[in-house]
């Protein structure tokens, strides 16, 4: 297929990006040195070199970074002291996905992302630092139609929102993600390693000290302290997703779904449909209360791992409820879905004692240390563990109809509607302890860095039951008839 | 769902017995360092009057070493009594697993590559491995011990039922 021929290069003003990305490295070395007793004119020098061999080198990389789309193949040229050429053939372009980080922004530019498969290969993934909004519409457009075949089909270029979030929904969204318990932990880490990294530690304990003075010693000032807390984290998980999916919007045209979302910077995905492998709706027990669940796409081929977008997966709907998220669920995966079928009781004993064995086994010892609070929490852990084993066994569930249906989890409980032609291969296991009890797990592995998913502890009998309905020349009958009755 | 519900196929084919040589070999090898290693630094800290960790360390030696000799001789004919290879129209089946059971199904259509290897323990033993790459590194299941006649042959033909579709 020739003709849908476009070239270009990046725009001028990658050349300041390259440049800023050199201070960027230099800058904080230099810095560094300014303070250690490195004569300051040495530095200078130094800082002058860098900017004489930095810029002509970043004007030289944007004049020499090249790109065409000819012959269903897109083609990259670029590098000064290494020359790279790289060739990728249209159908193994996956998606394309848009940036626009505040820098970029501010001049209209964006970065554009060319996903292509490569099993394994990081390289799959093919960056173009920043282009022109037309520009990069125009290789969008080149490089994914050639990969639909529908070709005359005019091609919209933006369709209409179908599912949009509002700042109140996606401020639920951040306060019910779970995000939160590791914000302030994360938060605590960071200081901790940015005071070391200062030199600061002594003053931070002395801070630390100074607040633990003043820290309230009765037990109502320390629950409404560990309330406050709660409450601190929630809120800095709520602003965290309304920052970064802002006016998020899920676009579908025949061909594509593209998600736009971001405060600060904007963010476009734009995935091919054939690539999608199956859409998910994940929940927890507070969004289950709530009555909301969000819903994820698995995509083979697509290393976008901008936040948000776990590698392998695009994110169709921050949140939604019952109503919303059947509408995404039916843009991907239309048709009723096959039931789930619950697995074999057997399998909750095994969930339990997952669930507390380890805190059960560590307890006697902290009371042999005299520390018996440590063990009594220890218990309390077990005792917490126990409803969500419960739940873990009760959510599990399988189908297979004209889509494979997996179901598992409690905290976060993923129900996953698969295209059943999408797996590359399927595994059948047995511990000697799920042997005992008559159970199996059979996981289907998705391929091109989507991942796999399991159907945790199904009765034996089942697993067979599952991998024969999905490829069914595995059949034992189908390959050796049984003896002929009579 | 009764007993007579559809089964998997049970794949026909085993490795070369000569696998199980090769394997306790390893282990043997394996279980006779565990011994050395740590025995020898024990008996230099026992020298030079370090008794406890000395003690200590040869007790190591000697469990490493009793631990891989009784996996030399219990591991190996079990481990290969429950490999299975079979090549069927439409795809390959592979079971393996000696505690740890696995049934490893691809279809052809979804092969991207077949890898034969032989390590310099398989070349003298006259085997080779076959390594099914598919998309996704989990679901590549491999099947060792094989004769190296038998895997060339197999990488062949699997190789040419693979077909060229790009295999996602």
């Amino acid at each position: 297929m020739s003709g849908v021929a476009i070239e270009g290069r990046l725009h001028p003003l990658a050349a300041v990006l390259y440049g800023a990305r050199v201070v960027r490295n230099a800058g904080p070395l230099l810095l560094a040195g300014w303070v250690t007793d490195i004569p300051h004119l040495a530095l200078l020098g130094l800082a002058a070199a860098v900017l004489v061999i930095g810029i002509p080198l970043s004007v030289l990389a944007w004049w020499r970074f090249r790109y065409r789309v000819e012959d269903g193949r897109l083609f990259v040229d670029a590098g000064v002291l290494v020359r790279r050429n790289r060739v990728v053939p249209l159908e193994r372009v996956r998606g394309v996905s848009l940036d626009e980080p505040l820098a970029h922004r501010v001049f209209g530019l964006v970065r554009a992302r060319v996903e292509a498969a490569a099993a394994g290969d990081p390289g799959g993934e093919l960056s173009l630092a920043a282009i022109s909004r037309p520009q990069a519409d125009a290789l969008r457009d080149a490089v994914l139609r050639v990969a639909a075949p529908a070709a005359d089909a005019p091609v919209v270029a933006d369709p209409p929102p179908f599912a949009v979030m509002t700042p109140g929904r996606l401020a639920l969204a951040g306060a019910t993600s779970g995000r939160f318990v590791f914000v302030p932990a994360a938060a605590a880490a960071g200081m901790l390693s940015f005071a070391d990294d200062l030199g600061l530690e002594g003053l931070l304990r002395r801070s630390a000290g100074a607040v633990a003075d003043r820290a309230p010693h009765s037990a109502g000032g320390i629950v409404v302290g560990v309330l406050a807390a709660a409450v601190a984290a929630v809120g800095l998980a709520a602003l965290g997703s309304v920052i970064a999916d802002w006016a998020f919007e899920l676009r579908a045209d025949p061909q594509r779904l593209a998600t736009v979302r971001g405060l600060l910077s904007r963010r476009r995905t734009t995935v091919d449909r054939r690539r999608l492998q199956g859409v998910e709706v994940c929940d927890s027990p507070v969004r289950r209360a709530l009555g909301v669940a969000s819903v994820m796409a698995p995509v083979g081929g697509f290393s976008v791992s901008s936040d948000g977008d776990a590698a392998g997966r695009v994110r169709l709907l921050p949140l939604g409820d019952a109503e919303e998220v059947a509408r995404v669920v039916a843009e991907v995966a239309p048709g009723e879905p096959p039931g789930l079928e619950p697995h074999p009781r057997a399998g909750l004993a095994r969930r339990i004692t997952r669930a507390v064995a380890l805190p059960l086994l560590v307890a006697p010892f902290p009371f042999l240390a005299g520390q018996p609070w440590v063990g009594w929490a220890a218990i309390a852990v077990a005792l917490v563990m126990l409803p969500i084993a419960l739940d873990r066994h009760r959510s599990l569930g399988h189908g297979v109809g004209h889509r494979l249906i997996v179901r598992s989890g409690s905290l976060t409980r993923r129900r996953s509607l698969l295209d059943p032609a999408a797996p590359v291969a399927y595994t059948l296991s047995s511990s000697p302890f799920q042997r005992r009890r008559g159970l199996a797990s059979v996981t289907v592995h998705l391929g091109l860095g989507a991942g796999s998913r399991t159907v945790l502890d199904l009765g034996d009998d089942q697993a067979h039951a599952l991998i024969t309905a999905l490829q069914p020349w595995t059949r034992e009958a189908a390959v050796r008839p049984a003896a002929p009755p009579g | 769902m009764t007993a007579t519900g559809p089964r998997l196929i049970e794949p026909s084919q085993p490795l070369d017995p000569r696998a199980i040589g090769l394997w306790a070999g390893q282990f043997r090898l394996a279980a006779a360092l565990g011994l050395v290693i740590p025995g020898t630094v024990a008996v230099i800290l026992l020298m030079s009057g370090a008794r406890t960790p000395g003690l200590v360390l040869a007790g190591i030696a000697v469990v490493l070493g009793a631990v891989g000799a009784v996996l030399s001789v219990v591991w190996p004919p079990r481990f290969h009594a429950r490999y299975r290879w079979e090549v069927l129209p439409e795809g390959v089946v592979v079971a393996s697993g000696w505690l740890w059971q696995q049934l490893q199904v691809v279809p052809h259509s979804r092969i991207q590559a077949v890898d034969s290897s032989s390590g310099p323990w398989e070349r003298r033993a006259g085997l080779a491995s076959v390594h099914l790459r598919t998309a996704s590194s989990e679901g590549s299941p491999k099947i060792p011990g094989l004769d190296a006649q038998v895997a060339r042959d197999l990488a062949a033909i699997i190789a040419e039922r693979a077909g060229t579709d790009d295999a996602t």
